[in-house]
């Protein structure tokens, strides 16, 4: 197990909410090992070890299908988001690194749509530093109506 | 589309020049398929749905038992606009209190779940058993011979108000109101044995929690759930995959008075049938799942046929099972314009882990971020945004029928909607 390069973790997730800010999920999910599993789960959840996620994606097929499902057959109103992503806390091959996600549905003031904590398993492979795990876990139970786009 | 002139007229009459409270209607010139707009955000309505559905004569959604599985267990939620408590009580038995001091009027639980031996109000330690009975106030009998209550100050008359509770094989109603029919009459006879095809007396599993606050009127998510017509038009993940289709087995059932409903339909295998695909823009032909295990669906036993069956025990809750995937989803008003929507999503004690981690795959497609509910949160919204402009206006159920409510053979109808609106005026003398 080597040390995981804070400098890498920054990158990462530039990278990472550059490419859902912009709606480029294709990068996104490029971001991710192959068999990597991406949760969006509520915190009440994860602090009682209960296993509901909000989204819950095992590999990237089930990435492509969420992909899919937000370009191709969701209905929702025109949004924008934005990803604050904080500064990461490692611990070998894991980091915790907090979040917030702003968003702005159509002509509407802009709100926060989530709070949280990104708790990741990094690997480093040829092609730079991958998730092979994220769960977005997010602090405020309620969520404003929809969460299309991952956390 | 029309406005309804004579209720407008009669509600600007009313709001104007008049004092007196008359009993004049939204519903004025309304037929079974005609819904006045402003009862989606007329907030003097929504006062007396508040207290006539949530508070009186109705069992309302509180919580599953295998939330609360221990002696002492707890969950704060609430009912209407109503704070309460389920509590396990050391007898095993399940009381609902309000979760309201009987002192000061504190809302003294501010955890959503947790485990005690007695309920104390922070402000004055008012310590309350799980029973509600109040145990003990400090400084009863004053302080070195000063103050302190009145001699004739009984604990007993202090509790905490204690409201009517029905355990139904794992899933716990409550009532404010005292004489509350009983509860299967409240379900009804109709829709009693697809109730009990869920809540069957197996033990149930507590898989988590989904929670979102729609913008909307609380009542546009009953009629959701009645309404049999949208699922295969704005749900085009439904549709391409075979979840939900107008052309599959169905069946619709309601009560007598019109409250709850049933959607229960059998699947089919998707793909193209030119009489429901033909004009439905939504419809993509081409897609399919990169990842099967998506909707990895396995047929169970209990379900003796049916692969979906959708109820809407009105006001408070919509019970659901569509395929593997098993849920309850509270209905808390906030206001004529908006609801919170609590998704608790359980399983079955007996479920291998293959079946577990399938409930977990498919809720995918369910709560905030689901691939098909997601689309109902965002029409819900867009519904409450023009109706709440227009409050003129009126919306139309006329699809199949002008009946006011009866239970079908197949899904092309809002009967469902009508029987809700009929019960509606009914209870609100509308």
């Amino acid at each position: 197990m080597s040390d995981i390069a804070l400098l890498d973790v920054l990158a990462l997730n530039a990278r990472y909410g550059d490419a859902l800010d912009r709606f480029d999920l294709a990068t996104w999910q490029a971001l991710f090992t192959p068999a990597a599993v991406y949760r969006a789960q509520a915190r009440e959840n994860f602090d009682r070890g209960l296993p509901l996620a909000a989204i819950y994606l095992d590999g990237h097929g089930m990435m492509a299908d969420r992909i899919t499902g937000i370009e191709k057959t969701l209905v929702f109103a025109p949004r924008s988001t934005r990803h604050i992503i904080g500064l990461p806390v490692l611990d070998g091959v894991h980091a915790r690194t907090p979040f917030i996600v702003a968003q702005t549905v159509g002509p509407q003031p802009p709100e926060m749509l989530a709070t949280g904590c990104y708790h990741d398993t990094l690997v480093a492979t040829t092609e730079g530093l991958r998730l092979a795990a994220r769960n977005a876990v997010y602090d405020n139970a309620l969520i404003p109506n929809s969460l299309v786009y991952p956390l | 589309m029309r406005d309804n002139p004579i209720a407008q007229a009669v509600w600007l009459d009313l709001s104007g020049t008049m004092t007196e409270t008359i009993p004049i209607s939204p519903f004025t010139g309304c037929g079974p398929q005609q819904i006045p707009n402003r009862v989606y955000s007329d907030n003097g309505l929504y006062l007396r749905e508040m207290e006539a559905f949530f508070y009186k004569g109705h069992w309302c959604y509180v919580a599953l038992e295998c939330e609360i599985p221990n002696a002492g267990d707890y969950k704060a939620t609430m009912i209407g606009e109503r704070p309460v408590i389920v509590v396990r009580d050391r007898d095993g038995s399940v009381n609902v209190l309000e979760n309201r001091c009987a002192h000061k009027g504190a809302k003294f639980c501010q955890k959503e779940f947790g485990n005690v031996k007695v309920f104390v109000c922070p402000y004055h330690q008012w310590g309350y058993r799980l029973n509600g009975d109040l145990a003990g106030v400090p400084m009863k009998n004053g302080v070195g011979g000063q103050g302190g209550m009145d001699a004739d100050f009984k604990l007993e008359e202090h509790g905490l108000n204690r409201l009517k509770v029905q355990v139904h094989n794992g899933i716990v109603f409550a009532s404010f109101d005292p004489n509350v029919e009983p509860f299967e009459q409240f379900v009804g006879s109709e829709l009693m044995p697809f109730f009990n095809r869920t809540f069957d007396g197996r033990k149930l599993t507590l898989l988590g929690y989904n929670r979102q606050r729609i913008r909307g009127n609380w009542k546009l998510m009953q009629e959701n759930i009645k309404d049999p017509y949208h699922p295969g038009l704005l749900h085009v993940f439904f549709v391409t995959f075979g979840l939900w289709r107008a052309d599959q087995k169905s069946e619709l059932r309601i009560d007598p008075r019109g409250r709850h409903a049933q959607m229960i339909s059998t699947r089919n295998a998707g793909g193209e049938n030119a009489e429901v695909t033909k004009g439905v823009t939504s419809f993509k032909q081409a897609l399919k799942l990169e990842d099967p295990r998506l909707m990895d669906v396995v047929q169970e036993d209990w379900w003796q046929g049916p692969t979906a069956v959708m109820q809407t025990i009105f006001p408070s809750v919509i019970i659901q099972q569509q395929v593997n995937s098993l849920s309850t989803r509270q209905i808390i008003p906030q206001g004529p314009d908006a609801f919170d929507f609590v998704w608790t999503h359980f399983g079955f004690a007996d479920d291998t882990p293959e079946m577990t981690e399938r409930r977990l795959k498919q809720a995918n497609l369910f709560g905030p971020a689901g691939l098909v509910s997601l689309d109902d949160g965002e029409v819900i919204e867009y519904c409450q945004q023009a109706t709440s402009a227009y409050p003129n206006g009126e919306c139309v159920v006329a699809l199949g029928g002008n009946d006011s409510g009866t239970a079908s053979p197949h899904m092309v109808t809002e009967t469902l909607i009508r029987g809700m609106y009929r019960y509606y005026r009914e209870a609100l003398g509308l």
